[in-house]
């Protein structure tokens, strides 16, 4: 009795975990730093959406001693969602910038909320240079004196309504269907982006808006931190190892007041950020590549050589993870370059078939007529799309002595051809006359 | 319901909130030699035509903000935004405003950065006018300049995108003469074979009778089966089994041969006294 329980725990056991990991492709374990200087209940609604999805949140102070991001070299977690003290002070040696940027190169994804009083600490500002996010100078203010909430901040205009339609990456968070919706940005600054290709911009400032120093601008703003559009709410990073980071201007844009404001779209903007940063959706993954004689469907597949000229064909397949589940990922963009340090092809993909987990796409293409070491290289780089990157290496070799034209297909070569045959039989001719003709000796010597 | 509100909204704000707005707008583009153009802008009239600005000159922009609010005529916020309406980028350049309204802004043509730069590019020129409180902000399209850029424009960044796409072009095959003239020059070789071979035949042909033709017959076969060997290499059959042939014909040549050429020997001795 004992046992079987015991084994239906376990096997209970096994069903959640396995539930719980295909949340999201990189694990459920999220560390939550909250500064005590927020209260939990403010974000309940944005705390318990995250809970809901099935992600395990570990809610713990900066200050908090057994904070750790790694545990003997490995990560104590999946997902860091860090909040920012509102008053100059350290968050602890656990969250430096190094422990951070050796996070995300473990495969960790990061969120990091700005204060909407203070900002950035030095260390969130060290860790923000390196992946080129410039963070505001201190107490620095975002205003428009266009689109504020007249509600909220009839005078000071810091309090902004954005429209949803603006935003500027779908992959990561989609415009609404709703036109009516609404974005509430109730206060904080924003951030400038330096031109790392990394850096996905998600979320821009209005054209009229601008970050001022309340401190050294009182009367006018002669020197901006930032304005107009060059100014981000929100931006998000992708490094090469598919580690997702994500920079949100103020911890205010989650809070459950923002969440309960008519026609408000922050909920599900939040829900989509959080997503997509935790590798839950906008992950591709490269299913099968291979690549053959066009001519000869019998030979193996990925062979490693390939002659000059000859026709080959590229086929492979991708999957993107929305919602815990694989489906087939269609587009119209997937090119494959044929390269020897040039690319000497590159083809944009096909769809051909799908699977129920898998698109594929395919092309053909006749081998260049140079010889050498080439490889098929699959680059698949698009913003807020997972990187996918594939690399097959093969030999191209040049045409062998038996496989030229021959010289009885060349009008060029048949003079030279009669010849020898013409030699040939005349010599042939020749030796016959000479042994078989001549006086007859019997005759003679009778 | 909410028509109504919109309504009342456009009531309240035409009525009771004041505005910013501005007055006495100009332009100036100065070198250091002097002054190049002059326009005058205000806020429903634009400068007409784009204006050029060349590479070493500076764009002066001149114009006096008025607030309907009486008490100030310095607001918080007072830019001039370049923008490219291609690219969507834009840049903006606050103005110094004195109390009593007057503002200024110099554009020097190294201050517009890289990313707007380009050959003929034309940008648009906004003057933006806001503050705290109630009062209305302002944002007018004042004009176009023209920046004449030396050199090339800055390479745009590098975004992740999908790439132009390439085809390898291959190198020309080999061009051929035309099937007839080399018809003819095969021809034209073939028969100079057949007059040499008549030539022969006229010279006189006596066939001589032998005692043992065996040796003579083996040697010529011999020699045509070589010739037939050579000609199945060459139709495509591998070297190796040419060799194979040619290791058993050469033998059965060089015996038959050498009694052939003795017998033809002692044959032609034998006539030739």
């Amino acid at each position: 009795m004992a046992v079987q329980l015991l084994r239906t725990t376990l096997l209970l056991a096994i069903v959640c975990i396995s539930y719980v990991s295909a949340i999201s492709v990189s694990g459920s374990r999220v560390l939550v730093v909250l500064d005590p200087s927020l209260k939990q209940e403010d974000y309940a609604v944005f705390l318990s959406d995250l809970d809901s999805r099935g992600l395990d949140l570990s809610i713990k102070s900066a200050n908090d001693p057994h904070l750790g991001l790694f545990e003997f070299g490995e990560r104590t977690y999946d997902h860091v969602f860090l909040t920012q003290p509102p008053t100059q002070k350290a968050l602890g040696p656990n969250l430096l910038a190094k422990p951070l940027l050796d996070f995300a190169k473990a495969g960790g994804n990061i969120v990091i909320v700005l204060n909407s009083n203070e900002h950035a600490l030095a260390s969130v500002r060290e860790f923000a240079v390196q992946l080129d996010v410039v963070l505001p100078f201190r107490d620095t203010k975002l205003v428009d004196h266009f689109m504020y909430d007249e509600q909220a901040s009839p005078l000071l205009h810091d309090a902004l309504i954005l429209d949803p339609q603006t935003l500027l990456a779908p992959h990561i968070v989609a415009a609404p269907e709703d036109v009516a919706a609404k974005l509430y940005y109730p206060g904080g600054s924003a951030f400038a982006l330096g031109n790392n290709p990394l850096i996905v911009p998600v979320l821009a400032a209005p054209e009229t808006a601008y970050i001022y120093d309340p401190a050294e601008e009182t009367l006018s703003s002669d020197s901006p931190f930032a304005t107009g559009k060059q100014a981000f709410l929100v931006a998000s990073l992708q490094t090469r190892s598919n580690s997702r980071i994500t920079f949100v201007a103020s911890n205010l844009l989650f809070s459950d007041e923002a969440f309960s404001k008519p026609n408000s779209f922050n909920r599900a903007f939040a829900t989509e950020l959080t997503k997509w940063t935790f590798s839950e959706k906008s992950v591709l993954k490269l299913e099968s590549v291979s690549h053959r004689l066009l001519e000869d469907t019998n030979t193996t597949e990925n062979p490693s050589i390939y002659r000059v000229k000859n026709d080959i064909a590229y086929e492979v397949s991708l999957s993107q993870f929305e919602d815990g589940s694989w489906f087939p990922y269609t587009a119209d963009d997937v090119q494959l370059e044929f390269t020897m340090l040039d690319p000497y092809y590159r083809l944009t993909l096909s769809p051909t078939h799908k699977t129920s987990t898998a698109q594929f796409y395919a092309t053909t293409f006749t081998a260049p007529d140079q010889h050498g070491m080439f490889s098929f290289v699959l680059e698949y780089f698009r913003p807020g799309l997972t990187f996918i990157k594939d690399k097959r290496v093969v030999t191209v070799r040049h045409f062998g002595h038996n496989e030229f034209a021959r010289s009885f297909a060349i009008p060029n070569a048949w003079p030279y051809v009669s010849s020898i045959v013409v030699v040939a039989g005349a010599w042939v001719v020749f030796v016959g006359l000479w042994l078989f003709t001549g006086e007859n000796s019997a005759k003679k010597t009778v | 319901m909410r028509v109504f509100k919109l309504l009342i909204a456009a009531c309240v704000s035409a009525s009771a909130v004041a505005a910013w707005s501005f007055k006495d707008g100009s332009l100036t583009i100065t070198e250091k030699a002097g002054t190049l153009q002059t326009e005058s802008f205000s806020v429903s009239k634009p400068f007409s035509d784009p204006i050029p600005l060349p590479n070493t000159a500076t764009a002066r922009f001149r114009f006096s903000i008025e607030s309907e609010e009486s008490g100030t005529s310095k607001p918080h916020q007072a830019y001039l935004q370049i923008s490219d309406p291609t690219t969507g980028l834009e840049t903006s350049f606050p103005a110094d405003v004195r109390d009593n309204g007057r503002a200024r802004i110099d554009v020097e043509f190294k201050l517009i950065p890289k990313a707007l730069l380009g050959p003929d590019k034309t940008l648009d020129c906004k003057i933006i006018i806001g503050s705290f409180g109630t009062e209305k902000p302002i944002i007018a399209y004042i004009g176009s300049i023209i920046p004449r850029l030396k050199g090339a424009a800055a390479a745009p960044s590098e975004r992740f995108a999908a790439k132009p796409e390439i085809k390898h072009i291959f190198k020309p095959d080999p061009e051929y003469t035309s099937e007839s003239l080399a018809i003819v020059f095969s021809a034209a070789i073939c028969v100079l074979g057949l007059l040499l071979i008549g030539v022969w035949i006229y010279l006189g042909v006596t066939p001589i009778t032998f005692g043992n033709p065996l040796y003579s017959l083996g040697f010529i076969t011999t020699i045509i089966v070589i010739e037939f060997a050579f000609f199945q290499y060459y139709v495509g059959a591998t070297i190796f089994k040419l060799i194979a042939q040619s290791a058993i014909l050469a033998p059965i040549a060089f015996l038959s041969g050498t009694r052939a050429l003795r017998d033809l020997r002692a044959r032609r001795l034998s006539s030739g006294k």
